[in-house]
């Protein structure tokens, strides 16, 4: 379903995707894993085209995304859901604004069958009480919540998490990750995740990959990478798994 | 690599190209409009229109003096209400709208991109232009004209509050000078002078409200960025709204 092959990017002289490859098929769930500026959230903005290869290709459901015209990019996009780190909630619109926006604008959809839809989501994350407030109005956690359910609102096939429990407290941060793990098991949702955490990796991925200086240092099933002998893996990861 | 000033340069006039090309969505997004409008419009009104009287009351000090040595002052009228329909008006209110509606504008985009919320919506597969630009460009563009206008005759009335309390001129004869001096040669029935301001007044609220998203939607790192951007668009503006004055006049006029 997602496919990388050989890409590479670099921003000015820093090389940062040095030959990246990974396959993450339909409803399969790939987390990634590395420092602070090593590029993780880079291999997202490429699988959403929002940065294009220098050189390599980025298949997206067998297409090519460089390849894409703009309204082929925007057909894709809306077969995906992006989290946000810090959200990216539209300030001047309310929880329910924000999330009947994508729908507003890229579906014909009537008003009643948009505020369906928007509820229904909203009872996900259990945030209907929240429906008139503005971003400013609410907590981290539950902004984040409304961040995730506007990318699950357009019911996308893939959804991309960008450092997804990012200033939650853990029993917001363990939450956020069930729920998650809830929207692969119950909807077979494809999804790529970049994380710090190694809590919410071991409860999303069924892949996880260890990312550095360009390249993955290690990928595999989660008990075999958190387990690894890998030296610079342990280091990585060292502090989180003690 | 092109320098980042050219680069600049590009997508503003490309932002002001798409703005125009998607003025048809506009019909579905008149509550946006509206809502710039009022923001561009009636939170402006009352400086532009403090800034305009004192420069009626201004031109028609210095000219009155001026104009007095050579037994003229009765013209003062006249000249005042030239210069505020013509030049000052549609200039100094651009200036204020510079100062006020492109910075606001390009603090409020560049606040927006620097928290990615401007990335969100592109990931959403909605169309900025149309969403973001669009509205503000034709809310300014439509409103700029409007507060010239109102502009034009406070600068005129403060210039003849002058003209009767310090030249002792009788102020209904100042009034009906400066109304002779705007009926030139017209151009389907409007005064040449009068569609001059406001043909100006067009272009520039057009030009402060693209340069305005265009620096915002430009912002980088952080809240300095968004300072830096919204500092280089009243810069831009109002180097623009100058040049383009004095082109606008020249080919008007020649």
């Amino acid at each position: 379903m997602i496919k990388l092959e050989g890409v590479k990017k670099a921003f000015g002289n820093q090389q940062v995707l040095n030959g990246v490859d990974f396959h993450v098929p339909e409803g399969h769930s790939l987390v990634i894993m590395g420092p602070s500026g090593s590029g993780k959230s880079v291999i997202l903005k490429h699988i959403i085209g929002l940065l294009q290869a220098d050189a390599g290709r980025v298949l997206v459901m067998d297409k090519n995304v460089a390849e894409l015209d703009r309204s082929g990019l925007r057909q894709l996009r809306r077969d995906m859901g992006y989290l946000f780190q810090h959200s990216a909630l539209i300030n001047w619109l309310t929880v329910f604004d924000n999330l009947a926006l994508p729908l507003r604008e890229t579906t014909k959809m009537s008003n009643s069958e948009i505020r369906a839809r928007v509820m229904h989501v909203l009872e996900l994350v259990q945030l209907t009480a929240a429906e008139n407030k503005l971003p400013a109005e609410i907590s981290g956690g539950m902004q984040k919540r409304v961040g995730l359910a506007r990318a699950l609102v357009t019911e996308p096939n893939i959804i991309l998490y960008d450092e997804p429990e990012a200033g939650l407290d853990p029993e917001m941060s363990s939450s956020v990750s069930n729920m998650m793990r809830q929207l692969k098991e119950e909807h077979g949702m494809t999804s790529v995740t970049v994380t710090h955490s190694v809590s919410c990796a071991v409860t999303v991925a069924d892949t996880l990959a260890v990312f550095e200086n360009g390249r993955f240092l290690i990928s595999g099933p989660p008990t075999e990478v958190l387990n690894s002998k890998h030296q610079r893996v342990r280091e990585l990861l060292g502090a989180q798994l003690d | 690599m092109m320098a980042p000033p050219v680069v600049g340069a590009g997508f503003t006039m490309h932002l002001g190209l798409a703005a125009l090309a998607r003025i048809g969505h506009i019909p579905r997004r008149w509550r946006p409009l509206l809502n710039q409008m009022h923001l561009c419009g009636i939170k402006s009104l009352h400086v532009v229109l403090f800034v305009n009287l004192f420069i009626g009351m201004i031109l028609a000090l210095q000219l009155g003096f001026e104009l007095a040595r050579y037994g003229q002052q009765e013209s003062v009228g006249l000249a005042v209400s030239v210069a505020m329909v013509r030049e000052m008006a549609p200039m100094m209110t651009a200036v204020v709208l510079a100062a006020s509606v492109a910075s606001a504008m390009a603090a409020e985009l560049g606040t927006m991109h620097v928290q990615e919320e401007v990335t969100a919506l592109e990931v959403m597969s909605v169309d900025i232009y149309s969403y973001l630009v669009a509205p503000r460009v034709l809310a300014l563009t439509l409103i700029a004209p409007m507060l010239t206008t109102l502009s034009a005759i406070v600068g005129i009335l403060g210039g003849g509050v002058i003209a009767y309390s310090q030249l002792g001129l009788d102020f209904h004869g100042y009034l009906r000078t400066s109304l002779d001096a705007l009926a030139d040669t017209s151009f389907f029935g409007v005064p040449r002078s009068i569609y001059t301001g406001l043909i100006k007044a067009m272009i520039f609220g057009f030009t402060i409200s693209v340069i305005g998203c265009s620096n915002g939607l430009r912002a980088t790192h952080g809240a300095s960025g968004v300072g830096n951007s919204t500092r280089a668009a009243v810069r831009n503006s109002i180097i623009m709204i100058i040049v383009l004055n004095f082109f606008l006049g020249k080919i008007i006029y020649q």
